[in-house]
């Protein structure tokens, strides 16, 4: 176990370089030039020119490519996080104490109801499979995973104004500052999120489960008589469970990256609507410090992943 | 599962109707798997309105014509126009080109490639074997979409920018797949044949290795092929895949919300029916040939 762990922590090191010199090297293709972009007006003037050299002097952009990755490198590490934005000078560090709570509030809430609502009804449908029961779960399931969630949100957002008159408060609060306003922003598109994470999670139960109810040990607790809710709850939940983990810890995954559009929609300010405000105003350091966050976490989350299985089922030994 | 060990040879491309020529093959298909069939029908009709899209469509999509602006749908304009009096339906119409066109090469750039490199990295192995892995973990470390953004912003939003972005977020998933094929094809006794009588390793490769890491590829490139869809759909929502006046279904969904989704939900409401549509028939169609074609991702 210490010597997988140590493995996968070594192997961490050249993914996490690789993924950020990738990161890197994009944001340098950034087309225009950025001194230029931000102090913007005629470049043509030779004071205007002097001005631009002076930026990119003090901007550190005309060191070499290596000196200023690694310079970017170290302030990932030291807690800066890459500076500060070229918009407004907020520091990358505030920027992300601002949007990361939003983003990973609304994961969690589209895990913590999907979690809820798809393993039972996986369990369920893989019961009664073949039945009412079964059919009706797997064509939700379905739509779930087929329809796109920007155009549910839009679909979600046009119904409440027409039939209910209601729109969703302008501002984002934190669940510790104002409640109220907190769960009448994010109900919606926590819930949108919800039915196309359970889509997944329900099907693998359903197939999961499935099989383990066709196992030799299942039919021997029957045949010592359990009742079917034990059989079903101690004996072939655990053992199905596996595979639900590992694709409810790469959905979660996905969902870091996966809330940029419907916090786009819904106008919550996490990494994810905080890199397309980036994208769109070229704010490069914004860019390449958000998303090596959402890389750093994304790596993270399949660690651990990974090393739940230990816990889980102890017949796995890590080679 | 215990069928881990079925060899991928070439008899799996063919388990249904052996001999029956290719329309007996379909029909064989389309009994056993009727909504996959379904699945292929609709595509089939994204596939023909993107080819014939100037006969089908009644007015040009891109041109203004503002005196017709916000036609509710009805008999003039099928399904409405917007705010420049375009026809939305016309708009839909050319908008499956687009669609069609960014997923077909983004997944035909990523199939080519991820194939090339993981069958070479498997085969190989060694040094190379491991720089190939670690720099796709690296780019699997990225959630797909922010790489694909991310890219499209670096070359510029343009149709080709988007095709080539979801093509390089792709890339990785095929060299893990094609690696995988590659090492348990390598292990099979007709790669040991072919070493005995002399081939080099090129022509071992491209003859016997690749061919045979070709059908769970392909049932991967259809899924795809629809996510790339959605993906491209979502940058062009947000303002950074397809500029206008392209028609992309993405696109006419975000001029439809932006302050229309109340007056002209018709804007937003259709373009988002044909993705929809689009992506669910590439589901039912996925299903049905990885049951057909790769009996061991069955039951995933």
């Amino acid at each position: 176990m210490q010597q997988y762990l140590v493995r996968r922590l070594v192997l961490f090191v050249p993914t996490l370089f690789v993924a950020s010199v990738a990161i890197f090297i994009v944001m340098r293709l950034l087309p225009g030039d950025v001194a230029q972009l931000i102090l913007g007006g005629d470049a043509s003037s030779p004071s205007a020119q002097q001005q631009i050299e002076t930026y990119r002097q003090a901007l550190g952009l005309n060191d070499p490519y290596p000196v200023q990755y690694a310079r970017w490198a170290f302030s990932m590490l030291n807690g800066s996080f890459g500076g500060e934005s070229l918009v407004d000078r907020e520091s990358l560090a505030a920027i992300i104490g601002r949007r990361l709570p939003v983003t990973l509030q609304l994961a969690v809430y589209a895990m913590i109801i999907s979690a809820i609502v798809s393993i039972p009804l996986g369990i369920l449908a893989a019961v009664h499979q073949d039945r009412w029961v079964d059919y009706l779960v797997r064509v939700v399931t379905i739509a779930g995973n087929a329809v796109p969630n920007f155009w549910i949100a839009l679909l979600v957002l046009l119904g409440l104004s027409l039939w209910f008159v209601w729109t969703p408060p302008v501002f984002y609060k934190n669940l510790w500052d104002d409640p109220s306003t907190h769960v009448q922003k994010v109900v919606w598109p926590t819930l949108i999120l919800a039915w196309g994470f359970s889509a997944n999670i329900t099907r693998v139960t359903r197939a999961s489960m499935l099989e383990v109810l066709r196992q030799d040990y299942v039919r021997t607790a029957r045949a010592k008589g359990l009742t079917d809710r034990v059989v079903v709850a101690r004996h072939a939940l655990k053992n199905a469970l596996m595979p639900v983990i590992t694709l409810s810890g790469l959905q979660l995954a996905g969902l870091l990256g996966g809330t940029v559009v419907l916090e786009t929609i819904f106008g919550l300010p996490g990494i994810g609507q905080g890199i397309v405000l980036a994208a769109t105003t070229r704010d490069y350091p914004v860019i390449q410090s958000l998303v090596m966050l959402l890389v750093l976490m994304m790596l993270g989350l399949n660690l651990v992943i990974d090393l739940c299985y230990g816990i889980i089922d102890p017949r796995l030994s890590y080679r | 599962m215990a069928q881990t060990t079925v060899p991928l040879q070439a008899d799996v491309f063919l388990p249904l109707a052996q001999g029956a020529g290719i329309f007996g093959q379909l029909w064989d298909f389309t009994k056993r798997k009727p909504l996959g069939a379904a699945g292929a029908v609709v595509l089939l009709t994204l596939v023909l309105a993107a080819i014939f899209a100037d006969v089908i469509a009644p007015y040009d999509p891109i041109a203004q014509n503002v005196p017709h602006r916000l036609r509710e749908p009805g008999t003039e304009y099928l399904l409405g126009t917007d705010t420049y009096g375009r026809d939305v339906f016309s708009r839909i119409v050319f908008g499956a080109r687009v669609s069609l066109y960014i997923g077909l090469v983004s997944v035909l750039i990523g199939t080519v490639v991820g194939v090339l490199v993981g069958a070479s990295s498997g085969y190989t192995g060694g040094v190379y074997d491991l720089l190939v892995q670690r720099i796709v973990d690296g780019m699997m470390g990225f959630p797909p979409l922010i790489l694909a953004l991310i890219l499209v912003v670096a070359m510029g939003p343009s149709i080709n920018s988007v095709a080539f972005a979801l093509a390089v977020t792709y890339i990785p998933r095929v060299v893990r797949l094609a690696r995988a094929s590659a090492l348990s094809t390598c292990q099979e006794m007709f790669v040991d044949a072919a070493r005995a009588i002399g081939g080099g390793h090129l022509r071992i490769m491209l003859r016997h290795v690749v061919p045979n890491s070709l059908a769970p590829v392909f049932v991967l490139a259809t899924g795809y092929l629809g996510t790339a869809i959605v993906a491209e759909a979502s940058l062009s929502f947000l303002g950074l895949g397809v500029p206008p006046p392209s028609p992309s279904w993405g696109g006419m969904m975000q001029f439809g919300a932006r302050g229309y989704l109340e007056a002209a939900p018709w804007l937003t409401f259709f373009p988002g029916l044909a993705l929809s549509g689009v992506v669910f028939a590439f589901g039912l169609l996925g299903d049905a040939l990885r049951d057909v074609l790769d009996p061991r991702l069955r039951g995933r």
